[in-house]
């Protein structure tokens, strides 16, 4: 925990010649330089010379001439993964001088790498077990350690420092190891080839194991958080306590990199860890929320792969597998593999069959006795089921056309005669019209009083297209129209006919007090026309 | 629906009877449906889910899943005596068993860990040729090849497990114009439907799956029945013929009821045929060149002889079945297809294949074994009048009687009976 940071344009430059300490995991010849990393770190305060180095890699069984081991080595110095050992060269020939300098040894930030580079390529691809005890061994740790910055008189400062060690180092490890199992759980959740025993162990697994981890969180962080949070006011005795020890501190005062829990920070990480600090979210409420989300996605997954019925099994091997069988399969098994194998094949029927089973065949009667069955004669004629043949003679409906229309003008001009007589007789009382005329007006006016909803008005109706309008005001005497067959009796309405252009012409005759508008003007009771007699 | 357009619908009952009945159909006769490809047809069969699942399960042992976006009904393997169904897409050649190989690979393809939703038909075709070198599967880059892959992948747009969403499999195939490719995401899983842990060879496939295990005879000689054009009574095993002669009467009420198939069973065998000819990967009798020559080859062979002693087949010589086809040929050089006129193997082999697809002939080295149910189609020298020709007689004698006020009316019928 805590690398010393870097600052400023110094720091930058520095940094990226650190990266140069991956390189070799990378470059060409990487098997060689990593077994020359090995070689280094294998035990401490190693140094070596290239043809030892050369000797050594030959017991693994690589061959590398001591020309191409110091080659090697001086290319790991340019990346300051090795640097070459400072020794004093007392040493009187030229070929013992050059033995002595072309030795090696490793620089420390060159260990960290190779050791973490190591780490990372034996690493299995697979769950990594989370170190959830540590997390009740911790709150143990930490009431120890607050008890003894209670009484500060009687502190073991050896004591002390061993248990904060402790304490921070497995906190970084439980970090780390949740970090990679979720890491791994998500990993594991995305897949869709997962099915049947295989998905089934995996989510017996890891419904346990999140569980199991979300209860142990649960159940000693509060204790943990509780501690931390007492200790805060006495950290200082702790912190003064430890430096009372015997440390490393170089002698130009460049930083060390000092042990965790030795600073104020390293505690107010811990603790923000806990609590959630300033604003975040807390570890275990982040695992917490984690294992929920886990949970939520192992569900979905588990409703789509196992919830229809168990199947869900498309697997990629076994489609692979079955590639396999089809590349060397006979045309008609792998027409038959195929519909077995993907269950997808349509049915198969024959067609035509009368639509009630004939009575005089039974189930031991022969095909060849049966009666057989009517298949249209088209498709043994001619091999299709589109109708044949002349299509029936469409009539010419132009003389229809010719006469409708010429019907049609022809009542046309009946009705607009009619009009033009119904307009030109003004006021219709005792007057003479044609039948034609007569049933005008009666439609005239059963359309004008089916506008007024009682007739204490004169009410207007019109025909534009006959140029013709009539208009119906309550009256006390009937209005009679004679015709040729029969006289037709208004009762108590005055009409009056008029162009439909001329607006209102004709004054009411006959004491009609039709003109008069306005609400209320009379009071003469609403007065239905009468039907004509004819 | 048109399953039921002879039948009155008056009531909610009948009409959702009828409607379980077409959606049945449809699973029996496409059982991959998408929302997306058959959107009216997934819709039915997602209203009446819970009664087609327990259909399904309780008369043919047959698992059906429906989801909001796809319906696939799992089949089990069809039974040993049942033609053997080819895959074809449309006018194309039919799948060789490299093309079934390449469907495989191509399944695999889109199960490879991080394959998104959406992927590029010319990754698709990378990790097909990457797999199908684990796999064993030889591929080149040769047309032939290349043509079996679009087949292939074809034939997985066509079951809607992918969608083209940008340029066309199509366009890829003919100028390498790149397309991207949907993934349905929910019904890939359920593309293969079962486990094969243990399946060492082809045939180790066609044993039922262990769901499906034996004494179950009346489910077993349901799916014979709704899945095979013709069961042979020879082929049926004792307890299942046993089935077929007890129950015979609630049998056809279940077919009729469930599925619109009316049960035909003679000494021979039984067949379950469909009046409404839309229940079938293949039409017969039918139309076009091939149909009609088998229909009528039939027809002769029938005239010829009947079986003797107590075989169910008419076996009849290639020569004859030769000479025949040569005649049918001559006389209707004219309206059929001249690639047949020309070239009488091939309409031949056709005609044989047809009629072995549809169970009614096998091939034998001797000669071709006719099965009795071809005389179901044999035509009647003294034939009953059809219904059309009956009901013009009726006509006829009415004109008789009443003076010929309805002309329009009887030319109607002259018109169908034409």
């Amino acid at each position: 925990m805590g690398e010393e940071q870097f600052d400023g344009q110094g720091g930058l430059e520095e940094r990226d010649e650190r990266r140069d300490l991956f390189r070799y995991v990378t470059a060409e010849y990487a098997i060689d330089y990593l077994a020359i990393m090995d070689l280094f770190t294998q035990t401490l305060l190693t140094d070596l010379s290239a043809a030892e180095v050369s000797e050594a890699l030959a017991k693994r069984g690589i061959t590398l001439s001591p020309e191409s081991a110091e080659e090697r080595c001086n290319r790991l110095v340019r990346w300051a993964n090795l640097m070459p050992a400072a020794r004093d060269p007392r040493v009187p020939t030229v070929a013992a001088l050059r033995y002595t300098r072309a030795r090696f040894q490793i620089t420390r930030l060159g260990g960290t790498v190779h050791r973490e580079v190591t780490k990372i390529l034996h690493l299995r691809d697979g769950a990594r077990e989370v170190a959830r005890e540590l997390l009740g061994s911790m709150a143990v740790l930490l009431t120890r350690i607050l008890r003894q910055a209670r009484q500060p008189r009687s502190v073991d400062a050896e004591v002390l420092a061993a248990d904060v060690t402790t304490v921070f180092t497995n906190q970084a490890y439980f970090a780390d190891s949740i970090r990679d199992f979720y890491a791994y759980l998500s990993s594991v959740l995305v897949r869709y080839d997962l099915a049947g025993e295989e998905y089934t162990s995996f989510k017996g697994l890891l419904l346990e194991y999140v569980h199991l981890i979300d209860t142990d969180v649960s159940r000693h962080s509060p204790a943990v958080l509780k501690c931390l949070e007492e200790l805060q006011p006495v950290l200082d005795r702790v912190l003064t306590a430890l430096d009372s020890l015997p440390g490393l501190a170089s002698a130009d005062g460049a930083p060390v990199e000092r042990l965790p829990g030795r600073q104020a920070e390293d505690w107010a990480q811990l603790l923000s860890w806990y609590s959630g600090g300033d604003g975040g979210m807390s570890g275990p409420a982040q695992l917490r929320s984690a294992a929920e989300s886990a949970l939520g996605q192992l569900l979905a997954n588990a409703r789509r792969m196992l919830a229809p019925g168990g199947t869900g099994g498309a697997r990629r091997s076994e489609l692979l597998h079955l590639a396999g069988l089809f590349a060397q399969a006979s045309v008609e098994e792998a027409h038959r593999g195929f519909s077995a194998a993907f269950g997808a094949y349509p049915a198969r029927h024959l067609g035509f069959g009368p639509e009630e089973p004939d009575s005089r065949s039974t189930a031991s009667t022969s095909w060849w006795d049966a009666a057989p069955v009517d298949v249209p004669v088209s498709l043994r004629e001619r091999g299709d089921r589109t109708a044949r043949g002349r299509a029936s003679r469409v009539p010419d409906p132009g003389m229809d056309i010719a006469r409708l229309q010429e019907e049609a003008a022809r009542e046309l001009a009946a009705r607009r005669a009619a009009g033009a007589e119904l307009a030109a007789a003004r006021t219709l009382s005792g007057v003479r019209l044609t039948p034609a005329a007569r049933d005008l007006l009666l439609e005239l006016v059963s359309a004008a009083l089916a506008r007024g909803k009682s007739l204490t008005e004169a009410v207007r109706a019109e025909d534009l297209d006959l140029d013709v309008a009539v208009e119906v005001a309550p009256s006390e005497g009937d209005t009679v129209v004679r015709s040729l067959d029969g006289d037709t009796t208004f009762a108590g309405v005055a009409l009056t006919a008029s162009d439909a252009g001329a607006d209102r012409v004709g004054d009411a005759p006959d004491g009609a007090q039709g003109q008069v508008a306005g609400p209320g003007a009379n009071r003469q009771p609403p007065s239905a026309a009468a039907g004509g007699s004819q | 629906m048109s399953a039921d357009a002879g039948r009155p619908v008056s009531t909610t009952v009948q009409h959702e009877a009828a409607e379980r009945r077409q959606a049945a159909r449809t699973l029996l006769s496409c059982p991959v449906l998408t929302s997306h490809r058959q959107p009216d047809e997934l819709a039915l069969v997602r209203r009446h889910s819970t009664a087609l699942r327990s259909t399904f399960a309780r008369l043919l042992g047959y698992h059906l899943i429906v989801e909001p976006s796809f319906a696939r009904l799992v089949k089990t393997p069809p039974s040993a005596d049942s033609p053997p169904r080819t895959v074809r897409r449309g006018d194309s050649p039919p799948f060789t068993p490299h093309t079934y190989a390449l469907f495989s690979l191509a399944c695999a393809a889109l199960l490879t860990p991080g394959t998104g939703e959406w992927l590029l038909i010319s990754s698709l075709v990378e990790q097909v040729r990457a797999d199908a070198v684990t796999a064993g599967v030889e591929l080149r880059d040769t047309p032939a090849d290349n043509r079996r892959l679009v087949q292939a992948v074809g034939l997985l747009i066509d079951w809607g497990v992918l969608t083209e969403t940008d340029g066309s499999l199509s366009a890829w195939s003919e100028r390498r114009e790149e397309g991207v490719l949907q993934i349905h995401r929910p019904l890939l899983p359920h593309v293969l439907p079962r486990p094969l842990r243990n399946v060492v060879s082809l045939a180790d496939l066609f044993e039922p799956m262990p769901a499906a295990a034996a004494s179950e005879p009346r489910r077993s000689l349901r799916r014979r029945l709704m899945e095979n054009p013709l069961v042979r009574r020879e082929d049926l095993p004792e307890d299942e013929r046993d089935v077929l002669s007890r129950e015979r009467s609630e049998l056809s009420r279940l077919l009729e009821e469930h599925f619109g198939l009316s049960l035909e069973v003679r000494a021979e065998g039984a067949v379950a045929y469909d009046t409404e000819g839309t229940l079938s990967d293949v039409a017969y009798p039918g139309p076009g060149t091939v149909r009609q020559a088998a229909l009528l080859l039939t027809d002769a062979l029938t005239d010829l002889a009947r079986p003797t002693g107590d075989r169910p087949d008419l076996v009849v010589s290639w020569d004859t079945v030769r000479s025949e086809l040569n005649n049918l040929t001559a006389r209707h050089a004219r309206a059929w297809a001249s690639a047949f006129v020309t070239d009488p193997d091939r309409l031949r082999k056709e005609v044989v294949a047809l009629l072995e697809s549809m169970s009614l002939a096998r091939s034998l080295p001797e000669g071709l074994a006719l099965h009795a149910a071809a005389a179901r189609y044999r035509p009647e020298p003294h034939a009953r009048p059809t219904r059309a020709a009956q009901r013009l007689a009726v006509t006829r004698r009415r004109e008789a009687d009443e003076p010929p006020s309805d002309a329009l009316f009887t030319e109607s019928f002259l018109g169908e009976a034409l």
